[in-house]
This record gives structure tokens, sequence and C-alpha cells, in this order.
């Protein structure tokens, strides 16, 4: 193994993030390789000082309120879309609950028209002047 | 698992349940947005619009997943956001470079922790600053592991990738505040490379 690849591997290697294997060759390396023995320790050091940096400082005694304030606002503005998005819903399915009754009695009304129209009515008689025999087909429409 | 607040009827309480785990995390939050941000004010920003983003998909939390670690992505992502907002973007070229030395065979203990007395303010001030510095998916793997103490497998499901890329990150990262310690503060920086 490569100086350069060994040197790729080693913060996994410094945290055991890596198989036994692999550990177990760069170790071997590491035995015989000064240059890689060093930059070990320099990464090793970078670690401590990140581990050893003090605690962050205290948040404002005000951000635990400010958080649950802004949730409350969160929440606010959800009934606002809910409204938003509910009033033209439940409107909607006011107007399509009434709207297919109407039409349900116009489609009636259209089908007796239509089949009044296919019936077919007839007078029959005599014409006055001539006396000859008359059929006068008419229908609904007609009428 | 958590213990869920109900409500009368047995159903799932969401705002009660979300104010409980933000009363216990924010601290935790805030702390990692501090070192994510190096600003105790954007910091507080970052805090509250993860908090914010949070309640608005926590229907969608899987409470098998730790909310520390849920909280941690959403972070993660608002930090990013926040500073594309401020077209903060910091990019450093890396450093490859290894250095001589002589050490003897060593294998690496896992257990050591240092102690915390050992960093005094301006320096801690310093090593702040080599973190804003760094790329940002390399600060947050960075503070993930080392600050925050999580596995490999933990920061990759934080920030939605693979173990590899993240021992990729933490490497760089690591380089990269190596760099910028020798550079700022290289005799606070040597007492530690003394100290092993």
């Amino acid at each position: 193994m490569s100086c350069n690849t060994v040197h790729k591997k080693l913060s996994a290697y410094l945290d055991g993030e890596m198989s036994g294997t692999e550990m177990q060759s760069i170790r071997s390396h590491i035995h015989n390789c000064r240059t890689c023995q060093t930059e070990l320790d320099s990464l090793k050091s970078v670690q401590m000082v990140l581990r050893g940096l003090p605690a962050s400082p205290e948040p404002s005694l005000s951000l635990q309120t400010t958080i649950a304030q802004n949730l409350v606002a969160e929440k606010r503005s959800y009934l606002r879309l809910g409204l938003l998005i509910a009033v033209p819903t439940i409107a909607l399915a006011v107007f399509i609950y009434h709207r297919p009754t109407s039409n349900r009695v116009q489609d009636r009304d259209l089908v007796i028209h239509r089949q009044l129209a296919k019936d077919q009515i007839f007078d029959a008689g005599t014409d006055s002047t001539s006396g000859a025999s008359l059929v006068h087909y008419t229908n609904y429409e007609g009428h | 698992m958590l213990s869920w607040v109900k409500n009368r009827n047995g159903t799932f309480d969401r705002s009660a349940n979300f104010e409980r785990l933000m009363k216990d995390s924010y601290r935790q939050a805030y702390s990692v947005s501090y070192r994510l941000t190096g600003d105790s004010a954007d910091a507080e920003d970052l805090v509250q619009e993860a908090f914010v983003r949070a309640f608005r998909f926590f229907h969608r939390y899987d409470d098998k997943l730790p909310f520390s670690s849920w909280m941690y992505r959403i972070i993660a992502n608002a930090h990013i956001d926040q500073i594309r907002r401020k077209g903060k973007i910091k990019t450093s070229s890396l450093d490859h470079s290894g250095s001589d030395g002589l050490q003897a065979f060593e294998v690496p203990d896992h257990t050591y922790v240092p102690g915390a007395e050992m960093i005094n303010g301006s320096f801690s001030e310093t090593v702040q600053s080599g973190l804003n510095q760094m790329n940002s998916e390399f600060r947050l793997a960075v503070v993930l592991a080392d600050i925050e103490g999580l596995s490999y497998e933990e920061v990759a499901e934080i920030m939605e990738t693979s173990v590899g890329t993240v021992r990729s990150r933490i490497h760089r990262g690591r380089v990269q505040l190596r760099t910028y310690l020798l550079k700022n503060a290289p005799e606070s920086y040597a007492r530690y490379v003394n100290v092993l």
C-alpha cells in the first residue's frame, strides 16, 4: 500500500471506522513508515483539538420562547391555509350537490320531449271543400 | 422509541409531542448550530428555522431514528440554505501534504479524550474560525463526528450519503483544519502535537 493511499485512510483508521483487515494492513504500514506515523499523529492532534473545544456558549434565554412562538405562528398559518382551502371546497361541494338534481329534472324533461317528438300522431277526416279523405301526419313538435 | 402524548380520544397530539421534543433538544440543536455558523445570532436563526421546518414535516418523522439525528439533518439542510441565501459559500484548497517526523509504531487509542481545559479562549476562537473556513460539507461531517461524537454511519444517515463519502469528508476536513491551525496558531497547535 502506498503512503498516499494510507494517508487518505488515516482518519478512518484513527476512528476505528474500517474493517479489521484494513486496520491491520495500515497498522503494519505505519509500523514501518515514519512519514505516515507522523501524519497519523498530526491528524490525531486535530481530533484532540476538536474534542477539547469548550462547550458552545449558552443560547439566549428567550430562544425557547421564540421557537415556541414561531410554532404557534406556524400553526395559525396552517389554520389560515386550511380555511383558504376548506371554504372554496365546501362551496364547490354544495354547488355540485345541487347541480345534479336540477340536471336530472332537465334530463327527464328532455327525454319526455324527445319521446313525444318521436310519437307520430295523425288526423284523419275529409276535406271540407273537395270531400276527399285526408290523413294528416303530425307529431308533438307540430303541435 | 418515544412515548407519545395522546389526546383524550387517544389520537396523537402532534403539537404537544413536538413541543416536548423541542424543549428537550433545542440546546443541543443550538450547540451544533453554533459550531456550524460560528456566531450566536446566526446559530439562533438557524435553530429557529430548523424547528419551524421540523414542525412542518413532523408527520414524516420516523421515531425509530433519534429525534436529535433527525434535527441534525434538518439543521444541516437549513444551514446550507442559509449559506446560499447569504452567498457565503467558502471553499478552501485542500492540503494533501504529509510531514516528516520520527515517531514509533502506535496503535490508535479510541478511548482517549483529552481534557477540555487544554483549550484556552483565544485558541478556541481560532479553531472555530478554522471550522468556519472549511467547506460546509466537510465542516458538518467533522462537527458531527469529532464534536458530537457520532459514528460514520450516523453521520452518513444525517447527511444522506454513503459512509465512504463521510470518511472522505471527515479526513479532508481535518486536513483543512490542520492547515489552518498551522498557519494561524502554530504554537498553540504544536502543544497538541507534542502531547502525543
